[in-house]
Parts: C-alpha cells; sequence; structure tokens
C-alpha cells in the first residue's frame, strides 16, 4: 500500500536487448521487449543452463521513478520453465552494455502467479515449484534515479531435474522461457520525500531489508536481527538532500503482530552524515510512554514534538523500549515543509499588484485567489485549502485541487488574510501556512483616514476660522490698541510740546516783562502797555494750559478733571480776592473722561468762574463737585448779588455758551438764583 | 522785594535753558534769591548739589533722563537740608503729590507770576509748606488709606489734621489760622510737618509693599 494518493505509472519502452547467450534467434529475443504479453517464444539459454547468464534490456528513453514495477511473464509452454534464482540491477550508462557498471536493487515487493518466491541473499530471489504459466512481479526502487537499462541475471541453482547440477531454469531442461519483460516506471503521487529513499542500519536487520522502511508499503517492514541491541541498534535514512520537513509520519506493521515494538522512539536529524560527534539538528523522543501506534494507524510527528530546527538530510531512528527487537517499523514518511509558488488575486477580472499586502479597491464584487503550486508538487490530485480570515470573517476552508482559482464574493471592507494550505498526500495539511494580507478597502467616505481626515479638517477649518476671528479681532483690537497708544502717545507728546515750546516761551514772556520794568525806567504809558502785554501773555499761557491739560491723556481721570478744575477755580479766583471753598471728594471711582468732553466742560467752567468774576461782585465762590450716578456734577455757588430777572448781554451770551458746550457733550448747564442770595451755576455731564 | 534779609542761595534743575536763563535773569534783579547754578539735568545736578549745599533747590519734573520727583528721594537721602521744590509745567496733581512724597516740601508752576515764586521761596526757606487744596485732599485721602499705620489718620495730630481739613476745603491759610486761632507761621509749620509725615510715611509704605508685596499703589 503506497503512500496516499492515485500514482502515475508508465510503461518503459525498450529499444534493444542483449544476452550473455541466447538459444533462439534474435527476432525471438526481441519478443520479450514488444510489449505484448501474447507469445510463446521469447529468451531462452539452453543448453547453456548450468552457468549465469544476463540480459540487459536498453530503455528507448532514460527513465526517472520512485519505483519501478518489472513483470516476468513466462508462457512458452513448456512447463515449469522459470528462473530458479535471479536478481536485477540498473544502470545510468550512456551506453549500456554487459560490462558496465550495474547497481544491484533490492526488490521491495515481489510476488508470483504460479511458483512460490522468496527472497535469498543479497538482492536475489527464488522461485520453486511447478506450474505451467508463470508470472513474476517483482517492485524495486527507483530511488528517482536516471535508469538506461535493466539487467537481469540469472544464477543456476540445485533442485530441479538434474539433481547434481544446479540450472538456472526450472524446466525439464534446465531451461527458462522468458517470453515477456514488462517495467512500468511508478511515479507514487506523493509528497513524502522518504518514499524510495536509501536506508540502513547499524546492524543487520531481521526479515526484509531496511529500504522495507521507505517502499511505501505498510506490508513490508523491518527491525534489527539481533533482538538484544536496544538503543545500539538504528535506522538511517538518508532523504537525499537537506529538507526543511512539515512532519514525519511513522507506521506500525498491519498485521498486529507485536505492535509494541514501535515504542519510545528516538529520531533525530543530522544535515550531514551522522558521525559521533556531530549533533542532531533536530531530536525528538516519541512515545516515551511505551504507547505505540495502533496498526494501520500513522503517527505524525511535528516540529514541536522535538527540538531543534526541523531539518535535515539524515534521518536516524532508534528506540529505547526493553523488548527485543525494537524498533519495528513498517514505513517512515518524511513530508517536507510546502510553498505556494505562484499566487495571483484577481478583482472583477483586474489583477492587483501584489505587494506584501494585497489592496481591494473600493467597490469590488468579486476575488478571485489563483495559487500555482511550485512545479516540484506538480502532482495530480493535490489539495489546496484557502480561506479568507479576519475582521469577524470566519470562513471556512474552501477545498480546491492543486492551484487554480477561487472565486469569493468580495468581503466587507476590512483586512483579511487570505490563507492557503497544501495538504500532503498523507492527508496531513502543511503546518505552515501561505498568508497573504489583504485589504479590502472601503468607499472613500467609509474610510476612518478619510473620516478621520474629514474629521480633522472640519475641526480645522473650525479651528482656522476661530483662529482666524480670533486673530483678526486680536488683531483689530490690538490695532485699536496701537491707535490708542499711538493717539496716547501722540497727545502727550503734543501736550510736552505745546508746554515745553509754547508754554515756556509764553512764561518767559511775563517773566521778561517784570525784567523789563525793572531793568528800566519806562514811561507810565509804557508800563501800562507791557502790563496789558504780560496780562494778554499770561492769558495765553492759561488758555494754553488748559488745551494741553485737555489733551494730555494722562488727565483722562474723573480724579484728575476734579483736581484741575478746582486748581482753575483756585488760579482764576485768588488773584480776584475771591475765596474758593470746595467742596471735593477726596476719592473718586476710576473714571476715564474723553479729552473733548474734559475740554468742554473745562470751557464752560472757565466761562462760569469769568461770569461770577464780573458779574456776581461775589467774595466767595464754593465749588462743588459730584459724581451722581451717571453724571459728573460741577456747581459753583456764589455768595454775589444774584440773577437779574433777565439775563442780558455778556452774561446771557456766556450762558449760551456754557448750555452749547455742553449740549455738545450731552450734558446740561443750568443757572438758578440761590435763596440765601447770589447763584448758582450746575453743569452736569454724564460719564 | 524786600532786601532786609539775606539772599537765599538757590540752585535750578531746568533742561529749557531759555526760561530758566530768563527766571535766573530775574532772580538777579530780585536779589532776595541768589541762583547760583542751572542744571539741565538730574544727574548733573545729584552730582554737584552735595559740595554746592544750596539752601532751596527748584526741580522741575520733567527731565531728559532721571526725573525730577527721583531726583528729590535721591536727594533727600544724600542732602536731607536741601529744600526740594517742584517748579513744573503741569498741574499734574498726581505727579506733584509724587514728587511731595519723595521729599519736596512745595510745588510751583513755572506760569506762577516770578514774584510769587521768589514769595514761594522764601517761604519754604522760613519752613513753611505751600500746599494746594488737591494737594490736601491728596494727602487726606493717603493717610486715610494707608496700611503703614491701622489709625491712618491718626499718625497726625488733632491740629494737623484739622488744618489739613481746612486746607482741602479751599480756605487760604489765613482763614485756617484765623478759624483755629492760630498764627499764620503755625499754620505754615503744621503744613510743613504734614508734609515731613508724608514723606516718611511715604516710605514705609514703599518698604511694607516692597516685603508685604502689596500691590495697592
Amino acid at each position: 500500500m503506497a503512500a496516499a494518493g492515485p500514482g502515475r505509472a508508465e510503461k518503459v519502452t525498450f529499444d534493444s536487448v542483449e544476452t550473455t547467450y541466447h538459444s533462439g534467434t534474435a527476432e525471438d529475443l526481441n519478443q520479450v521487449i514488444d510489449g505484448l504479453d501474447a507469445g510463446t517464444v521469447g529468451w531462452a539459454v539452453s543448453p547453456q543452463v548450468d552457468q549465469p547468464q544476463a540480459a540487459i534490456f536498453r530503455c528507448a528513453r532514460p527513465v526517472e521513478a520512485n519505483e519501478f514495477k518489472l513483470s516476468f511473464i513466462f508462457l512458452s509452454r513448456i512447463p515449469n520453465a522459470f528462473f530458479r534464482e535471479f536478481s536485477i540491477s540498473t544502470t545510468a550508462d550512456t551506453q549500456p552494455s554487459l560490462q558496465g557498471r550495474w547497481e544491484p536493487l533490492n526488490p521491495v515487493w515481489f510476488y508470483a502467479i504460479g511458483p512460490k518466491i522468496l527472497a535469498v541473499g543479497e538482492n536475489h530471489l527464488q522461485l520453486a515449484g511447478s506450474a505451467r504459466a508463470c508470472v513474476v512481479r517483482v517492485d524495486i526502487p527507483g530511488l528517482n534515479r536516471r535508469v538506461t537499462a535493466f539487467r537481469l541475471e540469472v544464477f543456476p541453482a540445485p533442485g530441479g531435474a538434474m539433481p547434481n547440477q544446479g540450472t538456472v531454469g526450472c524446466s525439464v531442461s534446465g531451461d527458462f522461457g522468458l517470453t515477456e519483460f514488462r517495467v512500468e516506471a511508478s511515479n507514487l503521487a506523493s509528497t513524502n520525500v522518504a518514499l524510495a529513499c536509501p536506508v540502513k542500519s547499524s546492524h543487520p536487520v531481521g526479515y526484509l531489508r531496511p529500504e522495507a522502511l521507505t517502499d511505501g508499503r505498510l506490508t513490508t517492514f523491518a527491525s534489527p536481527m539481533d533482538p538484544r541491541l536496544g538503543g545500539e541498534f538504528f535506522f538511517e535514512i538518508d532523504l537525499r538532500s537537506i529538507r526543511t520537513l512539515d512532519h514525519l509520519v511513522l507506521k506500525n506493521r498491519v498485521d498486529g503482530m507485536v505492535p509494541d515494538m514501535l515504542s519510545q522512539v528516538r529520531l533525530a536529524l543530522y544535515e550531514a552524515p551522522p558521525v559521533a560527534e556531530i549533533e542532531p539538528t533536530w531530536q525528538a523522543y516519541w512515545r516515551g510512554d511505551g504507547s505505540y501506534p495502533e496498526p494501520g494507524c500513522a503517527d505524525v510527528i511535528r516540529a514541536h514534538d522535538g527540538t531543534g530546527v526541523f531539518r535535515g538530510r539524515y534521518l536516524r531512528i532508534s528506540s529505547d523500549s526493553p523488548h527485543y527487537g525494537c524498533p519495528q517499523i513498517a514505513e517512515v514518511e518524511a513530508y517536507e515543509s510546502l510553498a505556494i509558488g505562484q499566487f495571483t488575486i484577481h478583482a472583477d477580472g483586474r489583477e492587483l499588484a501584489l505587494g506584501k499586502t494585497v489592496t481591494v479597491p473600493t467597490g469590488a464584487h468579486a476575488l478571485s485567489f489563483d495559487v500555482a503550486l511550485p512545479e516540484s508538487l506538480q502532482l495530480s490530485g493535490l489539495q489546496v485549502r484557502r480561506r479568507l480570515y479576519g475582521d469577524g470573517h470566519h470562513e471556512d476552508w474552501r477545498m480546491a485541487e492543486g492551484g487554480g482559482l477561487a472565486d469569493w464574493p468580495c468581503p466587507p471592507p476590512g483586512t483579511y488574510e487570505f490563507q492557503a494550505q497544501v495538504r500532503h498526500t498523507d492527508g496531513e495539511w502543511n503546518e505552515c501556512t501561505f498568508l497573504l494580507p489583504v485589504i479590502v478597502l472601503p468607499a472613500l467616505w467609509q474610510r476612518p483616514s478619510v473620516q478621520i481626515a474629514a474629521a480633522v479638517a472640519l475641526i480645522g477649518a473650525g479651528f482656522w476660522s476661530i483662529r482666524y476671528l480670533v486673530r483678526y479681532r486680536l488683531a483689530q483690537r490690538v490695532a485699536d490698541l496701537e491707535r490708542c497708544n499711538a493717539l496716547h502717545k501722540e497727545r502727550t507728546r503734543i501736550a510736552r510740546d505745546m508746554h515745553d515750546v509754547v508754554g515756556s516761551r509764553l512764561t518767559q514772556l511775563t517773566v521778561m516783562h517784570d525784567i523789563f520794568a525793572a531793568e528800566h525806567a519806562l514811561p507810565a504809558a509804557a508800563v501800562r502797555s507791557l502790563a496789558r502785554l504780560k496780562k494778554v501773555a499770561r492769558e495765553g499761557v492759561a488758555a494754553l494750559d488748559g488745551v494741553v491739560w485737555a489733551v494730555n491723556p494722562n488727565n483722562d481721570t474723573l480724579a484728575n478733571l476734579a483736581d484741575y478744575l478746582c486748581h482753575c477755580a483756585n488760579e482764576y479766583l485768588t488773584p480776584l480776592d475771591i475765596e474758593c471753598w470746595q467742596d471735593v471728594p477726596t476719592d473718586w471711582p476710576d473714571q476715564p473722561v474723553g479729552a473733548q468732553a474734559r475740554h468742554q466742560l473745562l470751557l464752560a467752567f472757565q466761562e462760569a468762574l469769568q461770569n461770577v468774576a464780573k458779574h456776581a461782585a461775589a467774595t466767595v465762590v464754593t465749588l462743588t463737585l459730584r459724581h451722581e450716578g451717571p453724571d459728573f456734577v460741577v456747581r459753583l455757588d456764589d455768595n454775589g448779588r444774584g440773577l437779574p430777572d433777565n439775563l442780558s448781554g455778556a452774561r446771557k451770551d456766556g450762558l449760551v455758551n456754557m448750555r452749547a458746550r455742553l449740549a455738545g457733550i450731552g450734558g446740561a448747564c443750568t443757572i438758578s438764583p440761590r435763596d440765601s442770595g447770589g447763584a448758582t451755576v450746575e453743569m452736569r455731564m454724564p460719564l | 522785594m524786600t532786601t532786609a534779609t539775606p539772599s537765599i542761595r538757590i540752585a535750578l534743575v531746568e533742561d529749557d535753558r531759555h526760561f530758566a536763563n530768563t527766571l535766573r535773569c530775574f532772580f538777579q534783579l530780585a536779589e532776595t534769591v541768589n541762583c547760583a547754578v542751572v542744571f539741565p539735568t538730574a544727574e548733573d545736578a545729584l552730582r554737584e548739589v552735595p559740595s554746592l549745599a544750596p539752601e532751596v533747590l527748584l526741580v522741575d519734573i520733567n527731565l531728559p533722563q532721571m526725573s525730577g520727583v527721583e531726583l528729590v528721594a535721591r536727594l533727600k537721602v544724600t542732602c536731607p537740608a536741601v529744600l526740594c521744590v517742584i517748579l513744573t509745567m503741569y498741574e499734574e496733581t498726581a505727579l506733584i503729590f509724587d514728587a511731595l512724597k519723595a521729599g519736596a516740601c512745595g510745588y510751583l508752576l513755572k506760569r506762577t507770576p516770578p514774584q510769587e515764586i521768589v514769595a514761594a521761596i522764601q517761604q519754604v526757606r522760613a519752613g513753611g509748606s505751600p500746599m494746594s487744596p488737591q494737594i490736601a485732599r491728596h494727602v487726606v485721602s493717603f493717610f486715610h488709606t494707608s496700611r503703614a499705620n491701622d489709625s491712618g489718620l491718626e499718625i497726625l495730630t488733632e491740629r494737623e489734621r484739622e488744618v489739613l481739613a481746612l486746607l482741602s476745603k479751599g480756605f487760604m491759610y489765613k482763614r485756617i489760622a484765623d478759624q483755629l486761632h492760630i498764627s499764620l507761621d503755625t499754620v505754615r509749620f503744621h503744613l510743613r510737618k504734614i508734609y515731613e509725615k508724608l514723606q516718611v510715611h511715604s516710605r514705609a509704605e514703599a518698604t511694607m509693599k516692597y516685603h508685604g508685596r502689596q500691590v495697592e499703589e
């Protein structure tokens, strides 16, 4: 029984046959390789039946196989006209000849219809018994090596009609009649790389040869001949090249006899021919508990069952079992780690670019995955299973034979893994899974990146808008402030310049008047004129002071306004010998008063002072300043002669002016007589 | 313009050379006041005043670099005997009050008639301290809100407070003297004392502000 999977058997054609001796015609001999089982003539060696004879069969073209199935057909109608003892060799010589290099091969399996068949000695088989017709089947390992010709050797053996003389055939004459030789080259469809690999043993084996372990047959098995060797004995399988393995399989003999002889197995893989000092690349102790695989069952051993790298060329197998004759093994199989070869992915018939990941464009309906197995795995019937896996998409594996297309409806947007696994011919899935990340893109608006980008953009836009607005407003405010500040500075500068330049000169003028008056003996008229000049200059200084005070932004407060009004009243009235009593709070709210308002109020106030000075004939003026609700109130009470019934002339004009000035700043001005005499001028300025 | 009293040695700190020379010219005519030097900057004054030792120093507030207020404060330390009078173009009460707190014992506006300036210098020399009602109110307000002494105005004597109260009502020195039945000189004496207490208190408050990190101006 071969490893799982159908095989391919191919008839080997021969174009010539050469023998050491042939008793018939060349035509007869050619009938042996004519490919037809019918026919009664063939190769015979009578009378040289007491000598070893050989025949070589040259192949029409070189053949390779992991096994050759040889058929020997004896239909000469002569009873028992079959070989007594024979062996089979092959050659890879380009010009195969009887004298060429031949390699004897151990039959891994044989069967005979008619006589009994048994193996004797090195590579030899013997036929015994009697039969009118005979068909012998012998399977020899092909070792996947090039074979250009097969050699059949026949040896004289005793036991025939001539008791004292060994003969090559079993017929009465000691001859044989091989009417047909047929070979089928069998390539078992198997991923088992150990199949038909050379096997040797540390010590002789009993029953069959060590190659029984790799002959693909469970019916054959091998075990040490000396049952007491224990762990000393080992089989060594040459996998013919260093291979990275997926799994190993150990199989017990199928007849159920002494199954416990496959237990406590030590397995070791070596990359180089194992000698004492070489450490294995991988080793395992299998079924150390003394259990054993049931007949017909396979023990699958994977990398993780042992330690090291699951790779090597030489596989040594021994056993620590205390039972005699261990290990007894029917078959050892080794399966290489398989990789998917070519791979393509189509979305709606369009091939997608393959990178480390595959990106499926938006809106694809169907995906198809095309898996091509590497050439070495072009075995018919090899199964590959695939699935798309991930993002909650737990899909069952889909089976497919070999490569080819597999279609999927395109899954929802997400990240998946396309997984593919090759199934070994023993039915085990290759542990190493082919993985390909697949990203199914969502529609543009579904993509988180786009959504995030949109959100970010939105927030950004909002932010920038707000920032812009804030900045704009801030800029405006800064500009306002700068304007204010600049204005403030400018006003201060103007005030200072006016004071320092104009005021100072005017003041200087008034002082100079006194100097002139003192220095020179002037006529009285000149002194009077100078005095008028001095008066005008003084008024000019006072007027300038008022303007400059109003312009100076440092005075834009209620407290300063109050101070200045008091100062003006004092300065104006005191020289006139009018006392200026003051009813003024010591503290004022921090209330700004604009320059325009201050100046208008100041002018109105000075007008009122003039009125009092000129018309009231008062000796005391009481200045009352108040902050009443929204208004700043200025009241001048004099102790003069009061108001006439009808205001007229300059006084009326003055009142008109005062009212006009206060109206201009939203205020009011009233003049009323006091009960105790005199008059009250009240000016209200809204703040 | 009496000639009976010896002339008062003064110096002027004024960056307006024309105005300074004109005023100095007037002082020479007046003879009661002897203006020896005009310093164009506070720095010059600060360097020269200790050796010059004028009796009265007229100080402009707005000077090119160091202000008149700061000059007064510094001279109060180096030459406490020099009487500083602020001579300013501006009727800026707050600024003037700062100068008074710094140690000035009076202030005059430049546009004040020069005879009055001379009179004021004489008054100051005689121990007086000219104070306007506005300044009086600032003083009242200062002592009222002062943190240097929890008793506030109590740092001032009863009489000082009475003088201040009357002055802040705009009463003239004469009326105050009459009302309080004291002499005019006593009124002036009280005002000088008030100025001194203002200065001492200002320094104390400044120190407290420094140590106590008071935010209040």
